[in-house]
């Protein structure tokens, strides 16, 4: 990635150089296996309740309080955490959309019966999501 | 974005980097805590200074100022380019032949062309080692048969050299030849320097770069001396010019400051400097006396976090390593310039609670580097460029419209380096913004390095997660399909 150099005399141009600094290039995703994506109908869906106990019992790992405070009272940071999954679950759930964009299939050539036989694939989905 | 919001924004993004790095996050410390984040001044360098300290990889007296003040001398040849460039560029805009110069070229009283007032001091007093630099008396030649016409003092080393020492000589002995170049006469009564060139068979351009090539512009040692001088006061405390020099330290040292504030958050190349603009409010007047005071009653100028805490740095704590500096071997200056700086930190916090000597070193170091700009802006202000802006003030009728090769007075009176940068603002602003660029930017590479660094954690940790992220996957595919299999053989069992 190139960085652009500054103008040293300019403090703000010193200022975007350092920002620019910062930025992270887009990394891709490694592609999926077809065991990975024809499992995907098995899924169980997402559940808040469970993402919010796995949050909560990792907090330790933070130097968190886990359960009730010290001096017996509820630990409202642990209320927070199920409050704001449910909430981010609620939004995916009933606000999100996916957008799926089928690609065409590259076309191969099996060989059925000892003669080749051309298959077009139905092609590759893409979802966006919004 | 606001300038401020996005000096927040680096300090923001070092800490979410850190605390990724760190596993633990650690982003209680607020932004607030740096006055230079909110500062609205254009001057770079605390906020610089406050992001490496932040970021926490490294030591600002070993990775930063040490190396940085070793750097500093060798910059000698950019401040040098940047002066013949602005002179010619800007003063004489056309080039012209010396040869119609009426000798001598320039006849000045001496003070005027010695801001810093160092040829007021013996150069074998036991301080005047700290004002000349570098002792060069092997390559001084003592003419002993004078006669008329005869300079009593020659120069003739074809490296650079010490001129100001060489001038001290010619004030003592009333004549003397530098190198090639100049033939000098001085009056003790006049206290008035007649200085003559030795060939006008060149042009004003090639007369300019080949001076400035005959001088050592930066010097360790004075380096060294002015360091403890603008931080401290020390050396300066101990000379009768002791007072009236600090506090034109203290007001060059404000002004440079503001210069930086103007031409950094500047949109134009060239700026203008009326006369204004070097008037001090009565808040800086204030805070300029308080300072001076503070020098002069042996405190320490650094605020330690604690009000300003009586300084433990004199004259013995550095004399010894000042000598070694000047006497060793080549090889064996950086060990003693290295202990030099430790003695002087040691001795600024011995009085210290322990717990607060670290945070302390670290604001000592802070205002050494935020110095430095005034301590080599003073080492170029020596007495060689001052009588060339003379000169060239002197030749001038209106600032490069036009020329007069027969005027040798000018009647510019430098008083001290505080009247330098008012007399010769064109040149201070443009030497000022070439020292300022170079720190910022010996600064910004290291920070910019220390930043990758961070980013490449992040960018590794990003990979680490996806490909993690995909093994989850598989194994949860692989575990799906089993529970599948699983029920289609219960349900086949039962039928």
């Amino acid at each position: 990635m190139a960085i652009p150099e500054p103008i040293f005399t300019n403090s703000k141009s010193v200022i975007a150089a350092l920002k620019a600094l910062f930025k992270v290039p887009n990394i891709p995703s490694p592609p999926l296996t077809k065991r990975q994506t024809l499992s995907a109908i098995l899924r169980p869906g997402l559940s808040a309740t469970k993402i919010a106990s796995e949050i909560i019992s990792r907090q330790s790992q933070a130097g968190a309080i886990i359960g009730a405070n010290d001096d017996g009272s509820a630990n409202i940071s642990e209320k927070m955490e199920v409050i704001r999954v449910e909430e981010i679950i609620k939004a995916i759930l009933l606000d999100g959309k996916i957008t799926i964009t089928t690609i065409p299939g590259q076309q191969t050539t099996p060989v059925v019966n000892g003669a080749p036989a051309v298959i077009v694939s139905t092609g590759v989905g893409y979802g966006v999501m919004s | 974005m606001g300038f401020i919001d996005d000096k927040s924004d680096i300090f923001n993004e070092v800490a979410v980097n850190r605390a990724l790095k760190e596993n633990f996050p650690e982003l209680n410390k607020t932004r607030s805590l740096f006055n230079s984040v909110k500062s609205k001044q254009g001057n770079l360098i605390p906020f610089l200074l406050d992001l490496l300290v932040e970021i926490g990889n490294k030591s600002l007296k070993e990775d930063v100022f040490k190396p940085l003040l070793e750097k500093s001398v060798k910059w000698e040849e950019e401040i040098k380019d940047t002066l013949v460039e602005n002179i010619t560029n800007f003063y004489v805009k056309n080039n012209f032949s010396l040869s119609g110069l009426t000798q001598p070229i320039l006849d000045v009283k001496i003070k005027n062309i010695d801001p810093k007032g160092t040829l007021k001091i013996d150069e074998n007093s036991d301080i005047g080692k700290f004002y000349y630099g570098e002792n060069q008396e092997q390559l001084f030649n003592e003419v002993n048969n004078v006669t008329p016409n005869t300079p009593t003092v020659e120069f003739n080393s074809n490296i650079g050299g010490n001129f100001t020492l060489f001038l001290r000589k010619v004030m003592k002995t009333g004549s003397g030849k530098w190198k090639d170049i100049f033939l000098f006469e001085y009056d003790k009564d006049t206290e008035k320097l007649k200085v003559n060139l030795l060939d006008t068979n060149t042009t004003f351009e090639k007369f300019i770069k080949k001076s400035l090539n005959s001088i050592k512009l930066l010097d360790l040692s004075t380096l060294f001396s002015n360091i403890i001088d603008v931080v401290f006061g020390t050396v300066s405390s101990l000379t009768d010019i002791g007072e009236g020099y600090i506090e034109d330290l203290l007001k060059s040292k404000e002004l440079i400051n503001k210069i930086i504030n103007k031409e950094t958050l500047s949109e134009t190349e060239f700026n203008t400097y009326d006369d204004s603009f070097f008037v001090f409010t009565k808040e800086e007047q204030d805070n300029i006396r308080s300072k001076k005071e503070a020098i002069i009653n042996g405190n320490n100028l650094v605020n330690l976090g604690c009000g300003q805490g009586r300084t433990f740095v004199d004259f013995d704590s550095f004399s010894e390593s000042f000598d070694n500096i000047n006497n060793f071997r080549p090889n064996l200056v950086k060990k003693s310039f290295s202990n030099f700086i430790d003695n002087l930190t040691k001795d600024s916090t011995a009085n210290l609670p322990d717990e607060d000597k670290e945070s302390s070193l670290i604001k000592i170091i802070k205002e050494f580097i935020d110095s430095i700009i005034a301590v080599i802006f003073q080492q170029v202000t020596q007495p060689f460029v001052t009588m060339i802006l003379q000169f060239i003030e002197s030749i001038l009728n209106d600032f490069g419209l036009g020329v007069n090769l027969t005027n040798p007075n000018s009647s510019l009176e430098v008083g001290g380096i505080e009247s330098f940068i008012i007399n010769f603002r064109e040149q201070s602003t443009c030497i000022i913004k070439k020292i300022y660029s170079l720190i910022v930017e010996y600064l910004f590479n290291i920070i910019k390095s220390e930043i990758l660094n961070l980013v490449a954690r992040k960018i590794s940790r990003i990979i680490k997660e996806k490909s993690l992220q995909r093994k989850e996957q598989a194994e949860r595919a692989k575990e799906l399909l089993k529970d599948v299999n699983n029920i289609l053989s219960f349900i086949n069992a039962g039928t």
